[in-house]
């Protein structure tokens, strides 16, 4: 587990400086600030818990051998979501699981109420996209979470603009079916109850 | 409900989602290039010093045997000299030839001819043993020769070497075999009777030689005096084991950078650095010690060793779980105050304000390795004054702390320097005079009031606050000197 306040008293700056440097106890104190973040992320990404603390690691290890390619100025922390992310693509890409419908076929019509989805927790919202085939995951992660344009997407992917935005499409047609369902178990759970 | 804004509740959910998950830092340390050992370097560096100081005492201490040396050889220069230049040795006469020769010739032994014929007269300065012995060989010589001369003598203008000469064969080839026989000798010489056990001692030295002024210039001579007993003679190395009791403070001080801006801007160091003094309360610190001492000269010595040193610093507090926003400020790290579930943060969802309804202790435990220049003033056999200064070096092996967060809720807790990088090592001036007593010629125990001044923050991350830490007590050592 990590610890909580390992890196009181450090500024960002130091720990990236003692990163740059090889030093064990600033590479420690990093992964104890931004582990769970970057886990986060692996989580929307992986199909399996394990899978995404292994790649979790990897992206450590990568994040402290190529730390020098880091310029001060902009948000280490965005720079850091941005190599989990690039990583998790890899990972993906290289595994050739992706499967992608080259066909755009419009925006599905939903109709949900906002305030049934507010209810949802985060590990809720991520279980739902886990569920999600692989293709509509990636893609509906890097769009709607990450906030990658459809543009943005295609290159990152290898695929066609209209591919990233059909797949999205989909992806939600599949998530708001599996929103309906996890509310309605959840109504039928508070009538039993009450 | 349009698209967007459910987007938008996805982002904001998951955007700063950071589920808990297992520890994989080992895995991943060990998967890092090995880090540099930095120790080694410390190593290398302190090892370095250490040579040098060394190195610079044994110089001292050969320079200064060197100078005794060459002191003792012209106390012996002055010594002989005016044996060479009295009367007795001045002109060769055919009887007693051979034996003025021998008698020059063993006292070139000792001094080079040069020396011997140029040398003023002067009278021999007290040396101890090395004189006496000089003092009685020459006085041999002169009886010797005065046996085979008489008492007719005049002084030589130069070193006259003795001419071979045919009647004397080869005996001359075998000087030491014309010295006259050991009880002519004795018939002449006056023995040391048992009341004058100096072998030189000569009661009545115009009645023995009447007519010679060198003998009664030895004869006048005041009687040789005990040699004192020189510095070196004891031996310059000492070691002895010490402990202290200190009173110990730690001043809170301003960063002199804070790092973050907007922490800043909030005013946040500054009421932290205020809250951190209030909670300060005066600790303890004790050690124990390993001392080398080496004294190359007689008022002044050099000393080191190691130390342990554990350090307490007391903090008093009150704990408000009403949060005043004039106090609190943003949450700066996330695991502050909600995160006390895991462990190391006390009152995470309180207020910290300054007070004594509560209190914490903090642990510091360390090596130190000091390094003193002293000076020695003698009140009496016994009884000495020392002043010393010097600095140490201090690492912290171990820690356990409680802090005030940033923001002023919770108390962090970090045990161990594992957990707590921040700590540094730090140099610290230190310095006391004291009294020493003198046992006897090995053992010597000093009391010495002393203080010592971090001249670091032990905070390495100092942009929040910067503590130094004084000290102000009592040292007890107590050494054996190494002449066995």
């Amino acid at each position: 587990m990590p610890q909580p306040g390992y890196y009181i008293g450090m500024t960002e700056e130091e720990l990236i400086e003692g990163c740059k440097n090889n030093k064990r106890q600033y590479q420690e104190a990093l992964y104890r600030k931004y582990s769970r973040k970057i886990y986060g992320i692996c989580l929307r990404y992986a199909n399996s818990d394990m899978e995404a603390e292994d790649t979790m690691q990897e992206i450590f290890i990568k994040l402290f051998t190529k730390i020098d390619k880091y310029k001060p100025g902009g948000s280490f922390e965005a720079w850091i979501k941005r190599v989990s992310i690039n990583y998790a693509i890899e990972v993906y890409r290289k595994s050739k699981r992706l499967v992608f419908i080259e066909s755009y076929e419009g925006t599905h019509e939903t109709s949900f109420d906002s305030s049934s989805i507010q209810k949802l927790s985060a590990e809720e919202i991520t279980g739902l996209i886990n569920q999600l085939p692989e293709g509509y995951r990636m893609v509906f992660n890097l769009f709607a979470v990450e906030g990658y344009t459809h543009k943005d997407i295609a290159e990152l992917m290898g695929i066609s603009e209209g591919t990233s935005k059909s797949q999205f499409s989909r992806a939600k047609g599949h998530l708001v079916k599996m929103l309906a369902d996890q509310l309605d178990i959840r109504k039928e759970d508070s009538n039993a109850r009450a | 409900m349009p698209e967007h804004d459910m987007e938008d509740i996805f982002r904001e959910k998951l955007n700063d989602f950071a589920p808990n998950h297992k520890d994989r830092w080992e895995q991943i340390a060990n998967a890092l290039p090995p880090e540099e050992n930095r120790r080694r370097g410390l190593w290398i560096w302190f090892t370095g010093i250490g040579a040098c100081i060394v190195l610079g005492l044994v110089g001292i201490n050969q320079l200064q045997q060197s100078n005794l040396t060459d002191l003792q050889s012209n106390e012996k220069k002055k010594l002989v000299s005016p044996v060479i230049e009295t009367p007795i040795l001045s002109e060769p006469k055919e009887d007693g030839a051979i034996s003025e020769f021998h008698a020059v010739s063993e006292i070139n032994t000792i001094d080079n001819t040069k020396e011997i014929n140029q040398s003023p007269i002067s009278l021999p300065l007290q040396f101890g043993k090395e004189k006496n012995q000089s003092n009685h060989n020459t006085e041999n010589k002169i009886l010797r020769k005065e046996n085979n001369e008489g008492s007719g003598n005049k002084a030589p203008s130069q070193f006259i070497p003795p001419a071979p000469q045919a009647n004397t064969g080869s005996e001359t080839e075998e000087p030491q075999e014309q010295q006259a026989p050991e009880e002519e000798i004795l018939d002449i010489k006056t023995p040391p009777t048992p009341e004058t056990e100096e072998p030189n001692a000569i009661e009545n030295p115009s009645e023995a030689l009447p007519h010679d002024g060198f003998r009664e210039a030895v004869g006048t001579q005041p009687k040789p005096e005990p040699q004192p007993k020189l510095e070196h003679q004891t031996h310059p190395w000492s070691f002895g084991i010490g402990a202290g009791a200190f009173y110990s403070t730690f001043a809170q001080k301003m960063p002199k950078n804070p790092g973050n801006s907007f922490i800043e801007k909030q005013g946040m160091v500054a009421r932290n650095r205020d809250l951190r003094e209030s909670m300060e309360q005066a600790g303890s610190s004790f050690t124990q010690s390993l001392w080398v001492e080496y004294k190359p000269f007689e008022h002044w010595s050099f000393s080191s060793g190691i130390s342990m040193v554990q350090s307490t610093q007391n903090l008093s507090f009150n704990v408000q779980n009403v949060f005043d926003d004039s106090i609190r400020g943003p949450q700066d790290f996330p695991e502050s105050g909600s995160a006390a579930a895991g462990g190391h943060y006390l009152f995470a969802n309180d207020s910290i304000l300054p007070g004594n309804n509560a209190t914490a202790t903090n642990k510091y435990y360390a090596r130190e390795i000091p390094l003193y220049i002293n000076y020695h003033y003698a009140l009496n056999e016994k009884l000495s004054l020392q002043a010393s200064i010097g600095i140490s070096y201090r690492w912290v092996r171990s820690a356990s702390v409680f802090m005030a967060d940033i923001d002023n809720v919770g108390i962090l807790r970090l045990d161990g320097p594992e957990n707590y990088p921040g700590i540094r090592s730090t140099f610290h001036f230190q310095g006391g005079v004291g009294l020493n007593y003198r046992f006897n010629d090995y053992f010597n125990i000093q009391a010495m009031p002393s203080m010592s001044y971090s001249m670091q923050s032990n905070i390495r991350f100092s942009q929040y606050v910067q503590q130094y830490q004084r000290q102000w007590g009592m040292q007890l050592k107590l050494t054996r000197n190494l002449d066995f």
